[in-house]
């Protein structure tokens, strides 16, 4: 479970991995609001690739930043959300408020063979 | 455990000597009792019960983790074979059990735990974090604990998250979405319990703890021809 930040023009994109949950929460919304501090990019995207789970507990970050990119004009995207991942995006109504992108079939393909299971979406 | 005093929000309108009754019933009984029961708009028939298992652990972030991982293994490796249990399932269980011990950590104890913990200095997280499978013993009774109960039956499981924080005044009220007593915790944590589980149960009162069921439904039981 790690998380880093990358700017690139005016976007900052911030990646987590692992299982984000409460217990990660706190320590990723100071980072972030430190990272949104001290630079001037507008836009925010996070790259949600190697996520495997959130809850209400990390979107509250995500919903949390979110309004602070919004309120001064900026863009909120996630980008690599698996499929379980992006049914909870969807349920929280995440998807009526930003941009998601979903995982790659191909990535998909790895995952599925990894966790030895099936996706019956 | 729960007295009379407690407030209890149910989604269904069995009782606790209902679940009891079903969890004794034969199969033959069940059949009858799914039909009647099923005509009367009342809760699932859960079955016999095949298997039980209880987790202690102190209130604390990192045993969220802990909590989703065991009811993951107990749940994928049941032998009930009428289960399809797909990941998505079990991602969806994840999910609600995250909720429910989180709600159990963050407001139940105000994330109680972690302040213990920084007011005793960094030497005092291996004591802290004491966790206990099994026999519920008092190894862990000097901090704050979450107790989780894990029951597989013929026809559906149940998972029960039990604390003994504050409490919640208003049930009801605490299980809108739009509820939050906390900074940035969204109020999205009973609507994702109810949306994938079958059955929550939530039964508290303040200072006297909360406890939540959850309970998903595996297969119906066999219908009289």
């Amino acid at each position: 479970m790690s998380f880093g930040f990358w700017v690139e023009d005016n976007t900052v994109l911030a990646s987590i991995s692992g299982e984000v949950d409460m217990n990660i929460a706190g320590n990723w919304r100071e980072a972030l609001e430190r990272q949104l501090d001290r630079c001037v990019a507008r836009n925010l995207t996070f790259d949600f690739s190697r996520v495997t789970f959130i809850d209400s507990s990390g979107l509250g970050v995500v919903l949390g930043r979110y309004k602070r990119v919004i309120s001064r004009g900026g863009r909120v995207r996630i980008i690599g959300a698996n499929p379980q991942v992006y049914r909870i995006l969807q349920m929280s109504g995440f998807a009526n408020l930003m941009e998601i992108e979903r995982l790659g079939d191909a990535d998909l393909a790895d995952l599925a063979g990894f966790a030895g299971g099936r996706y019956d979406e | 455990m729960m007295s009379e005093a407690r407030a209890e929000m149910i989604s269904t309108d069995m009782t606790s000597t209902d679940m009891i009754r079903a969890a004794e019933m034969t199969d033959s009984e069940m059949a009858d009792n799914a039909e009647n029961a099923e005509n009367a708009g009342n809760a699932m028939i859960t079955g016999a019960l095949l298997n039980e298992a209880v987790l202690e652990f102190a209130a604390r972030g990192e045993n969220v983790a802990l909590a989703r991982a065991v009811v993951t293994s107990l749940v994928a490796n049941c032998r009930e074979p009428a289960w399809d249990m797909t990941v998505s399932t079990l991602e969806e269980i994840k999910v609600a059990v995250s909720e429910a011990v989180s709600n159990a950590i963050i407001h139940g104890y105000k994330g109680a735990a972690e302040n213990q913990d920084e007011n005793s200095g960094g030497n005092a997280v291996n004591a802290v974090n004491a966790v206990n499978m099994g026999n519920v013993v008092n190894t862990v009774n000097t901090v704050n604990t979450v107790k989780m109960r894990f029951r597989q039956y013929k026809f559906a499981f149940e998972i029960e998250v039990a604390d003994e924080g504050v409490g919640i005044a208003d049930v009801a009220r605490a299980m809108e979405p739009d509820f939050s007593t906390g900074v940035e915790h969204l109020g999205l944590g009973f609507a994702f319990m109810q949306s994938f589980m079958d059955e929550v149960r939530v039964e508290s009162a303040p200072g006297r703890g909360t406890v939540v069921l959850l309970r998903k439904r595996l297969a119906e039981p066999l219908r009289k021809a």
